[in-house]
């Protein structure tokens, strides 16, 4: 579980942790799309400055980030073997039948590279950013929807909930598992079906718990008067400042010459 | 030797980036028919160690041996867990059969005995209990919250362990509940003749109870002996952290003011027969129940 690199949010004091998370979240979205634009190898190098870039300045040591690829690896793998031996194009090697095409060296050498590049600036929005941060960036990103009638609030406070209560979650998992271990259940060993239901045990009273504090965080919430977006103020307002204009600024040039390069 | 710590260390979250010590230089051996109180301030370390005594955990350094089976020997783990019952701190959480009945008799089937002897069991264990026949067929989540307490309890009686832990089994029960739990621990003691652990903040309740006492501090066995040692040396207490029972402090103040007190005590009646014997010398012990 730990090792699980995406998702997670290392508090540091950097350039990149003290952007405006928004400036963050444009430069990952418009990021993602070059990422499927460019055509050449020499335009993956200009994104691959940027990825640099972001990971010297919110000081992310780079081991972090390509133990983060870990989980992918067998993702990679599939589709690197597909797409290796299922594209037409002139062949290079035969054997058992199988052919590689020069066009599937190509595809497949693409595929790792955008896989990797996807997942290195995604880890690195969330090691930077804290997901309450995330979630207030969203929501006023999304802010012109509301005139659409979308509950733009009302869905990033649910975000911020459901991100708040996976560590509670997860304790509380850990601690009924040992509870009904305790009373001779096992979890690990038979088939698949035995192993779905010796899980039952477990999700009932975690099902039931959450109900419940759902339940009461809600009671909560109304005893301090929250009704939704209606007239409600900022703590922290989300202002951009000159650092993040020079991120854009320079994320922009990267991206442009990565797109031009054909 | 019924569990056995040798120099016992465990950190949770080990050969992460989050480690954190837990327990260290533990060393402790539990007899069978012992009554042991562990007490300690909040993050002390009593739940790791109770977790550390049916398998929950296993030490990354030194051995966890109960009956002669070491924690570390994954095959014998269901061995260790009947011998060994924990009870969790709110343990109604971990209800979830149809009915009480079948809830009870979730250990034991786990455990692989058969249907006629897990029927005997939980009845056996709904007397002992106080669990009334008529809610056997009712579902666990219709149950008031003392009922429900004493249903999950059954469960891990079921099973019939040797030893009985418990993690503040009357947290968050009203005073009636918790002395009927209180009781019945009593009795599964000095009738059923189980060994108990008994974790608990409330000090009273320890010292009423336990004939042993086990203090943890930061991770670290500060105080293991007879209760009076620990009880009738406030300062030694108090260094823990912990605030000896008020019945105690009652006693300290009538020595000082000249009352003879050979031996301290810590059941209510007791302290009054104490007091009335001081002032009056004879008037006549008070008979029945209050």
């Amino acid at each position: 579980m730990v090792d699980f690199v995406i998702g997670q949010y290392i508090k540091k004091d950097s350039f990149v942790h003290k952007l405006d998370p928004r400036t963050k979240i444009i430069v990952l979205v418009f990021f993602c799309v070059s990422i499927f634009m460019v055509n050449n190898f020499y335009g993956y190098i200009f994104l691959f400055a940027l990825i640099l870039l972001w990971t010297v300045f919110s000081k992310t040591s780079p081991m972090l980030l390509l133990r983060g690829t870990k989980p992918l690896f067998i993702l990679i793998l599939i589709t690197v073997i597909f797409n290796l031996f299922l594209t037409q194009g002139r062949p290079v090697v035969r054997f058992l039948g199988l052919t590689i095409t020069d066009k599937g060296i190509i595809l497949s050498l693409f595929l790792v590279i955008r896989l990797l590049l996807l997942v290195f600036s995604t880890s690195l929005l969330t090691l930077s950013t804290s997901p309450i941060e995330i979630t207030d960036a969203l929501e006023e990103l999304l802010k012109p929807l509301k005139k659409l009638k979308f509950p733009v609030h009302e869905i990033s406070m649910m975000m911020s909930i459901a991100l708040r209560f996976i560590p509670t979650i997860y304790e509380e998992t850990d601690k009924i598992m040992k509870a009904q271990m305790s009373r001779g259940a096992d979890f690990e060993s038979g088939g698949l079906v035995k192993k779905a239901k010796s899980l039952l045990p477990l999700l009932i009273p975690l099902f039931i718990s959450a109900f419940k504090r759902a339940d009461e965080l809600a009671i909560a919430m109304e005893a301090r008067c929250y009704r939704g977006s209606e007239g409600r103020t900022k703590l922290k307002k989300l202002e951009y400042s000159k650092n993040d204009y020079i991120s854009f600024l320079v994320a922009a040039i990267l991206m442009a010459l990565a797109i031009m390069v054909r | 030797m019924f569990i056995e710590m040798r120099d016992v260390e465990f950190v949770y979250g080990y050969k992460t980036s989050f480690e954190k010590k837990a327990l260290s230089n533990v060393n402790l051996t539990i007899s069978k028919g012992e009554f042991i109180g562990i007490i300690g301030k909040t993050g002390s370390g009593k739940s790791t160690l109770v977790q550390l005594m049916n398998g929950l955990l296993i030490p990354q350094r030194g051995d966890v041996i109960v009956d002669g089976i070491n924690t570390k020997e994954k095959k014998k783990v269901k061995e260790i867990r009947k011998r060994v019952g924990l009870v969790f701190q709110y343990p109604e959480y971990q209800l979830f059969e149809e009915t009480v009945y079948e809830d009870i008799a979730f250990g034991p089937k786990n455990l692989g005995f058969s249907d006629d002897e897990v029927d005997k069991r939980v009845k056996e264990v709904c007397e002992l209990l106080e669990i009334p026949q008529n809610i056997l067929e009712k579902s666990p989540f219709e149950l008031s919250g003392g009922q429900k307490r004493r249903v999950a309890i059954a469960g891990i009686l079921a099973m019939d362990p040797e030893c009985l832990i418990l993690d503040e089994p009357t947290a968050g029960l009203d005073m009636r509940g918790r002395r009927r739990i209180f009781n019945i621990i009593e009795r599964l003691h000095r009738e059923v003749k189980k060994t108990i652990i008994l974790i608990s903040h409330n000090l009273e309740d320890v010292a009423a109870l336990c004939e042993r006492v086990i203090v943890l501090n930061n991770g670290k066995i500060y105080f293991d002996g007879p209760k009076h040692e620990i009880f009738e040396n406030i300062q030694l207490l108090e260094k823990s952290g912990l605030i000896a029972p008020d019945i105690l402090y009652l006693q300290y103040r009538l020595k000082m003011r000249g009352f003879k007190i050979e031996r301290f005590e810590y059941k209510v009646e007791n302290v009054a027969d104490m007091i009335v014997r001081n002032i009056a010398g004879n008037i006549p012990k008070e008979g029945g129940k209050v």
